[in-house]
């Protein structure tokens, strides 16, 4: 027998549609998170704010001058603060930055504009590390 | 029997608890993904590294000038000057030139509130990378120029 009623019923219905629905977000948001991740940009914006931000450590180490050109697979967004930090970004909605914090030699002029390319120089001439 | 306003109230409430958690989980499971690809990026080490050649070769800021700037040949005179070439929010040190014989010379500490942290190293390392670097020097005193050892102990936050 029955014992539960009509309403009571619906109501068992409406939570499975609704517990059905969240799994549907999970799973959503787990592959859109895992997809991500895979793709690539991530460990890319990470390795290049790292590599790039050893760079301006190095020319602020350095003795002499330097010029290096730096191709990247694709195009990024580089953003130097000139005392700071370096910032790279794909530029792709729900984009993760990668960024590094550098030591900063006062003796030093870091110049920089924001660039959007898919290849940076870094040149260090007279005390001035130059990025373009 | 169908149930009074009061009990779907409450099965909302649950509801909305429940979606929070979802959330919640996601975003734990997101950073989880992300820290898990980027961890392998540690460059702790070759920052420090980088800190003791800044030292010893970075333009003039430590180093002894006479006719020109000599590398690798630290003036104490200049060791004020340390602030002002090692500025950066995530490390500090202390720093160590000792004489050949191991008779500390001078010592000097860049961004004084990082590099205390050292004390904890031994106890706690989780969150900082704790490093010691010792180099062979040559430093100028006023007088002449000597050998001897530059040892940076450094902390740095941990990536």
């Amino acid at each position: 027998m029955n014992k539960k009623g009509e309403g009571s019923d619906i109501e068992e219905q409406g939570a499975w549609i609704w517990s059905i629905i969240e799994l549907a977000i999970v799973a959503f948001a787990l592959f859109g998170i895992v997809n991500r991740a895979m793709n690539g940009d991530v460990y890319d914006n990470d390795f290049l704010s790292k590599d790039l931000g050893l760079m301006i450590d190095v020319a602020q180490s350095s003795p002499g001058e330097l010029n290096v050109d730096y191709a990247f697979n694709k195009e990024r967004m580089i953003n130097v603060d000139e005392k700071r930090s370096i910032i790279v970004k794909s530029g792709e909605k729900f984009d993760r930055i990668g960024i590094y914090y550098f030591s900063y030699n006062q003796d030093f002029a870091i110049l920089n504009n924001e660039i959007r390319a898919d290849k940076i120089n870094i040149n260090l001439k007279n005390k001035e590390v130059k990025i373009s | 029997m169908i149930k009074t306003g009061q009990d779907i109230g409450g099965r909302q409430v649950v509801e909305i608890m429940r979606l929070i958690f979802l959330v919640v989980v996601i975003v734990i499971i997101s950073f989880s993904v992300y820290s898990y690809i980027v961890k392998k990026n540690k460059t702790g080490y070759l920052e420090n590294q980088l800190l003791v050649v800044r030292a010893l070769y970075g333009g003039d800021c430590l180093l002894y000038e006479n006719e020109r700037v000599n590398v690798g040949v630290i003036d104490l005179s200049k060791i004020e000057n340390s602030q002002k070439c090692f500025l950066g929010r995530d490390f500090g040190f202390l720093a160590n030139i000792t004489d050949k014989d191991g008779k500390e010379v001078k010592n000097f500490i860049v961004n004084k509130d990082m590099a205390d942290l050292r004390f904890g190293c031994n106890v706690a390392r989780k969150g900082f990378y704790c490093d010691t670097q010792k180099v062979f020097v040559r430093y100028y005193d006023g007088a002449e120029i000597k050998p001897g050892f530059l040892e940076l102990n450094m902390v740095r936050y941990n990536e």
